[in-house]
């Protein structure tokens, strides 16, 4: 399989044949099927997909979130040069606690509603990576010197780095006493409270409304600028993903099925998935809607044969039941995993477009609005 | 009952307190505004989106209509008859006419039911004969593109597309005349939204279904319903035609909604207004805000927001908008208006007439 470059220099995390499945009473589920990926330093990158596409666990192995068993994962997980799969936990840990930050799809219950938000921020501040100090150490940082009330006041500018209205009474609050958009601010400042150089984020704000998710999104973006930070992002919403990140990997079927930078991905989305995907989405101009794709993402007990994406295929052959399709790259950082797109097989299609991919999808007509209508598209 | 021209459903001045109570005594202590004052009509055939953040009140009007919550004050008419305080018969009869799709496809079907018998239920309860029932039933399967090997399956046995395919075919199975869909697609995937709103259309036409749309997804009603109104803190803030709405969105508000959809092509970005983040966030509806309910986070506002109360008033073009920008008495208090020309891209040179609306012109 050909690996792909990341568009900046040098990758800061890397993923190479990353494997996942699940041990279960129904058999295996193999559900991370030989997964590439890269970050480069100062990129952020999105992966886009479906649900049940095996993007949480993809993250979730990286950062060992996984039990193993009933979870069995292989390959190799580079971070900055390190392997992260031969560290031991507590190795691991450091580096997680340091250097790399995750922030959680639920606002709600990613923070303990049992401590305050002070609490919470201050000893991940004072105690990120350290999570096994020991009861000694601990009470000694904990209670003695000033190191605690140097975590607070670092927390309480954190806070104000995020835009939180009142940081001084938020510190004093409880999870559940402030909005969603808070909470969501407060989790970004724990993320960031320890200058990590690489955030994970996995659906940062879909539970927010729009107008919130949208400030989040510009506040997101401003801290990545002004902290230098990498960023893996996971979203369903293509949208996002078109608006925050400098590449994007779309997720199929526990592969990763495609890869290009974000205005090429969209542009030219090469995958009949991702195009599929593109034209289901309903547009802000109106205009024929497409109809969706038929089917729904696989059972990982019994994947399809082939590319798993065949059965949903409108450009399914032979080819693509036979074997699994390689990663075709079209350039350093873009790459297609779809038969039709190899030049040495000789396939019954022509590789697809986007607009070929729409018509045969079928549209849906758009409603008659009175004369306006004609000036839409 | 009535002549076909009258509007199926029409709301008048509908509000909705919630009491809050408190103290030692659970005296009521004040109100949750949920819905403050809605006027609205559909007509039959049509489809009207509902849209708004939640806490705006959306749910609860559609609560209000088929009968789950009592309406503190106004009027419901439907086909012409008042069912804002419905008698036992009376809501039996509406019942069977007035049918409602969740938002969450799987909390909406008994777990312990198979898909036959909760598709039986609605009719059982109308009075269908058996031998009728199990006909309509392979019918109503039919309908949503699924087939009879679904009667004894369990729900948990289905995907979250075909759950809510189930839903639909239940909501339809007594041949209702409106539909309330609240949020239906917004727990399901892309791909897969875009099969249940195809559906939705097609039902539509087929059986002259009248749909009140709930959503948050401004991109979806855009292309799925005729008329859009907006709504934030329990009240109205504008409606008109999905067109006119989306292509000139008046209320500061509505262009804050639209300007903040992530979409993917560059066309709708040029598509959309120009970026005008909100401040802050919805305001409590217990506590509302005095004067226009959105000054608290409206880009644009002055003085006179905080102290009068703007009406929801018909502009020209077609919309009503409630807003003082729009209102000749308040226009010069304001340093900045909104740019209402439209989409640039030369895409409605033929409609200049439309344009010739409150323009921010006059105003500066």
């Amino acid at each position: 399989m050909t690996d792909l470059e990341p568009i900046a220099s040098e990758p800061i995390l890397e993923v190479d044949d990353l494997h996942v499945g699940f041990e279960s009473f129904d058999g295996f589920a193999d559900v991370v099927d030989g997964v590439n990926l890269s970050v480069g330093k100062g990129e952020v990158v999105t992966v886009a997909g479906e649900t049940g596409c095996g993007k949480s666990v993809t993250m979730k192995a990286i950062l060992r979130l996984l039990n193993e068993p009933p979870a069995r994962v292989s390959g190799d997980i580079t971070f900055d040069g390190t392997s992260l799969r031969d560290l031991s936990k507590k190795e691991f840990d450091r580096i997680k606690g340091e250097r790399m930050s995750l922030i959680f799809q639920d606002p709600m219950s990613s923070l303990n509603p049992t401590f305050t938000v002070g609490e919470q921020l201050v000893d991940t501040a004072q105690f990120g990576g350290y999570g096994n100090a020991g009861v000694l150490e601990y009470a000694r940082r904990r209670y003695l010197g000033r190191e605690r009330a140097d975590a607070r006041e670092r927390a309480l500018e954190m806070l104000e780095e995020v835009q939180m209205p009142d940081p001084e009474s938020v510190m004093d609050s409880y999870p559940t006493q402030l909005s969603g958009g808070m909470r969501q601010r407060v989790l970004i400042a724990q993320a960031l409270l320890n200058e990590p150089d690489l955030l994970i984020a996995d659906e940062i704000g879909t539970a927010l409304d729009v107008t919130i998710h949208d400030q989040i999104l510009d506040l997101l973006q401003d801290l990545i600028d002004s902290h230098d930070l990498s960023v893996l992002m996971i979203t369903h919403n293509l949208g996002i993903a078109r608006q925050v990140s400098d590449r994007v990997y779309v997720m199929y079927g526990g592969r990763m099925v495609e890869t290009a930078p974000t205005a090429q991905l969209f542009e030219q989305p090469k995958h009949p998935y991702t195009q599929g995907l593109i034209a289901s989405i309903p547009r802000l101009t109106g205009g024929a809607m497409a109809e969706g794709i038929d089917g729904s993402v696989p059972e990982y007990l019994d994947p399809p044969e082939g590319c798993r994406f065949h059965p949903r295929c409108p450009y399914a052959h032979e080819a693509c039941v036979e074997r699994r399709p390689e990663m075709i790259a079209s350039s350093a950082a873009a790459g297609v995993e779809c038969v039709l797109h190899d030049e040495t097989h000789v396939a019954p299609f022509e590789a697809p477009t986007l607009a070929d991919t729409r018509d045969r999808m079928g549209t849906l007509e758009q409603r008659g609005n009175g004369p306006e209508e004609v000036t839409d598209d | 009952m009535t002549d076909s021209d009258a509007p199926l459903l029409e709301v008048r001045d509908l509000k909705k307190y919630f009491p809050v109570k408190g103290g030692l005594l659970k005296r009521t202590t004040g109100y949750v505004k949920a819905v403050d004052g809605m006027s609205f009509s559909i007509d039959h055939g049509e489809t009207m989106a509902l849209i708004g953040e939640s806490g705006s009140g959306k749910s609860t009007v559609a609560e209000t209509i088929i009968g789950l919550q009592r309406a503190t004050d106004g009027t419901i008419l439907f086909d012409g008859e008042d069912i804002t305080d419905p008698s036992e018969e009376q809501l039996q009869e509406m019942r069977s006419r007035i049918q409602m799709v969740f938002q969450d496809p799987t909390s909406s079907l008994n777990p312990r039911r198979t898909i036959g018998k909760s598709l039986e239920v609605p009719m059982k309860s109308r009075g269908v004969p058996k031998e009728e029932r199990e006909e309509r039933i392979s019918e109503l399967l039919d309908l949503v593109e699924l087939n009879d090997e679904y009667l004894y399956k369990y729900p948990h046995e289905l995907s979250g597309g075909q759950k809510q395919r189930i839903n639909i075919a239940r909501a339809i199975s007594i041949e209702p005349d409106l539909l309330l869909l609240d949020e239906p697609t917004s727990a399901l995937d892309v791909s897969v939204q875009a099969k249940i709103i195809g559906l939705l259309e097609d039902l539509q036409a087929e059986l002259n279904l009248t749909y009140l749309f709930i959503t948050h997804d401004l991109s979806l009603v855009r292309n799925f319903a005729d008329e859009t109104a907006v709504m934030y803190l329990g009240e109205l803030q504008e409606k008109g035609e999905t067109t006119e709405v989306f292509h000139r969105p008046r209320h500061p508000y509505s262009r804050a909604l639209l300007s903040a959809i992530p979409v993917t092509t560059e066309e709708e970005e040029s598509y959309k207004p120009r970026r005008e983040p909100l401040q802050g966030e919805i305001p409590s509806p217990r506590d509302v805000p005095s004067g226009c309910r959105f000054h608290t986070r409206c880009p644009y506002s002055v003085e006179a927001c905080s102290e009068d109360t703007p009406a929801l008033e018909r502009v020209e073009g077609g919309p009503e908008v409630r807003c003082h920008i729009y209102d000749d008495a308040y226009r010069d208090e304001f340093d900045e208006t909104p740019d209402i020309s439209g989409p640039t891209g030369g895409q409605d040179q033929d409609d200049t007439e439309k344009t010739r609306a409150p323009s921010t012109e006059d105003a500066r």
